[in-house]
């Protein structure tokens, strides 16, 4: 799988966990609407397609797994199904960041998540601190950039999501 | 010449002053000596006696303390004597005992370490983190945080500075 594919069939796989966690299920189908945000018809295709060929749990991870495991084999388009999870939000974020930094003349750590990331006041103690929470070092020292940035937003969908909506994405 | 250390002590006492003047108006010279540099009343006569003699000086609280510390950085009193009587050189100190306790320290996030080896207290964690973030300027979105910076900040910074000495004594 080519290296972008990987960067997507990821983020695929924890956006359909985070898309039904805490979440209870009756029917498989409805797990495959949930997490993949298809619709219904075509959740019930798919299910007909796994029942057809192996038994499967009753589970939301024995579902997400196996609809995975058909991504990874072709089944169905990744860029086609994470249209349907909304597009990739974070390289959508990345291109708009890297234009407002142009403009961006530098400060502080506040400054850049005010300035370049949209971020209102109230929402500023609460990002700075799960920002700075989600670096760890066995020194006292930590990276503040880009990079972090991104991999802290990769990592927390709520905070990508909160970014993708400041960006009005 | 003076060494590297007595230039930052230097600095330290001048900032020092002026924030001990801050916003407070006075009437005579002698006044802003004592409330400047916490001299007594008798040796800040000797002093302001001394000054005179030797030249006119503007009487604005900058005048006088800018006269001062012109007496220190020339030998006229001991830097480190006045450092002792601001009540020790407490960067040093902080520094130290810092160093001490990283060295029992196994790693974490900044809160962590904050925490752990500054022993800030919860309700201050947020106050000291907005704080050092403020302090630490980059023209783009590159910044470390780690010791060097957070002590440079605690340095720019007089009364946060008393506030992580008063930690590390209690």
């Amino acid at each position: 799988m080519a290296v972008g594919n990987q960067e997507l069939f990821k983020y695929i796989e924890k956006r359909a966990k985070y898309n039904v966690k805490d979440k209870k299920f009756f029917r498989n189908t409805d797990i495959l609407q949930e997490a993949f945000l298809i619709p219904e018809d075509r959740a019930y295709e798919i299910l007909k397609d796994i029942m057809s060929r192996k038994n499967i749990k009753n589970t939301k991870e024995a579902v997400i797994d196996e609809y995975m495991n058909m991504l990874g084999y072709g089944y169905a388009s990744l860029k086609e199904q994470v249209e349907l999870l909304g597009g990739h939000k974070l390289s959508a974020i990345k291109k708009e960041a890297e234009y407002k930094f142009r403009k961006f003349n530098g400060g502080t750590i506040i400054d850049v998540l005010k300035e370049v990331y949209n971020v209102e006041d109230e929402d500023m103690p609460s990002i700075i601190m799960r920002y700075m929470e989600s670096l760890t070092a066995e020194e006292f020292s930590f990276k503040v950039n880009i990079n972090t940035f991104n991999k802290f937003l990769e990592e927390n969908l709520d905070e990508l999501d909160k970014q993708a909506k400041r960006y009005g994405i | 010449m003076i060494t590297e250390t007595e230039d930052r002590l230097l600095k330290y006492i001048e900032d020092r002053a002026r924030e001990n003047v801050k916003e407070k108006r006075f009437y005579k010279m002698t006044d802003v000596l004592e409330h400047a540099f916490w001299i007594s009343k008798e040796k800040s006569y000797e002093i302001l006696k001394n000054i005179m003699a030797r030249k006119n000086i503007g009487n604005s609280k900058n005048d006088i303390i800018n006269e001062y510390i012109d007496m220190l950085k020339k030998g006229y009193v001991s830097i480190q004597e006045q450092v002792e009587v601001f009540g020790g050189d407490k960067f040093s100190s902080i520094v130290n005992t810092a160093e001490k306790r990283f060295k029992k320290y196994k790693g974490g996030t900044f809160f962590d370490g904050l925490r752990e080896v500054y022993k800030i207290s919860d309700d201050d964690i947020m106050d000291v983190t907005e704080k050092y973030l403020k302090f630490l300027k980059s023209p783009s979105f590159v910044f470390r945080l780690d010791k060097e910076t957070f002590h440079k900040f605690l340095q720019s910074d007089l009364e946060e500075l008393d506030k992580q000495f008063d930690r590390f004594v209690n």
